[in-house]
């Protein structure tokens, strides 16, 4: 079996910067919001093992608060 | 939201996500359906559009913003409000759970699912929180009481896509720390 790596390949760099090419709303730090970094971040590595895992191809999510663009992720698979 | 339309232009289309080539839990093969990259005879408002998650989330927040996104006014607020209310009556039998389970004894709007209740629903969120997710493995919500809009795309079109939405919906509220 070929191993998977859930990195920030070329592709998904790519996407990452089509998806947020222009940002739709201004950024904001997690903390900025009223979120945990921390807890956010679990967001990242619970897809990371899911992609991983083989069980979705990869992500994207963008969540705002107040007006702000908080989390854009991008996650890809990677062979 | 030059990246959203019910059909995907050829240089658009290497941007277009597809789902792993089988379904992890059933091994039942799994498509993109419907390919949007080919001309579509009916362009169907409820389920036959592909978009962005920068797209969508200007197009939540604008919802949740009674209509306005910025200096644009795109919808009148008392329009929007109406949409965002729960229509169905004490008469209705609430069948939002068939259509989608993460959904059951959501109230429904013009559109959308519209949570009318703090409890007994299957997902966090405010009273008032509105969604409809995709059927290819797509979601989003927006939460006007916590000033919340989330969009998450992922091509995950068989059961998988319910336990997401669920997913997604806990580690989005369990990361707000006021």
């Amino acid at each position: 079996m070929v191993p998977v790596k859930t990195l920030a390949s070329a592709f998904c760099l790519l996407a990452s910067t089509a998806a947020f090419a222009e940002d739709p709303l201004p950024r904001a730090k997690p903390e900025e919001a009223g979120f945990s970094a921390e807890r956010l971040a679990r967001i990242d590595s619970v897809l990371k093992a899911d992609i991983d895992a083989g069980r979705i191809p990869g992500a994207v999510i963008a969540i705002a608060r107040h007006g702000k663009l908080v989390k854009p992720i991008c996650l890809a698979r990677s062979a | 939201m030059s990246d959203t339309g019910f059909s995907i232009s050829p240089e658009k289309a290497a941007r277009y996500a597809k789902p792993l080539a089988t379904d992890p839990d059933t091994g039942k093969p799994q498509a993109r359906s419907p390919e949007l990259t080919q001309p579509s005879k009916f362009e169907c408002g409820g389920g036959c559009a592909a978009s962005t998650a920068s797209d969508y989330l200007r197009f939540a927040s604008m919802l949740m913003n009674g209509g306005r996104f910025g200096e644009a006014r795109l919808l009148g607020p008392r329009t929007v409000a109406y949409m965002l209310s729960d229509q169905l009556g004490p008469n209705i039998r609430n069948l939002v759970g068939n259509a989608d389970p993460t959904r059951a004894d959501y109230g429904f709007g013009l559109g959308l699912a519209v949570r009318t209740q703090p409890g007994v629903v299957r997902m966090m969120g405010s009273v008032g929180q509105f969604s409809w997710p995709g059927a290819s493995g797509t979601d989003w919500w927006a939460d006007p009481k916590e000033e919340l809009v989330v969009v998450y795309l992922s091509a995950a079109p068989g059961p998988l896509r319910w336990h997401y939405r669920q997913k997604i919906n806990a580690l989005v509220y369990q990361a707000i720390a006021e």
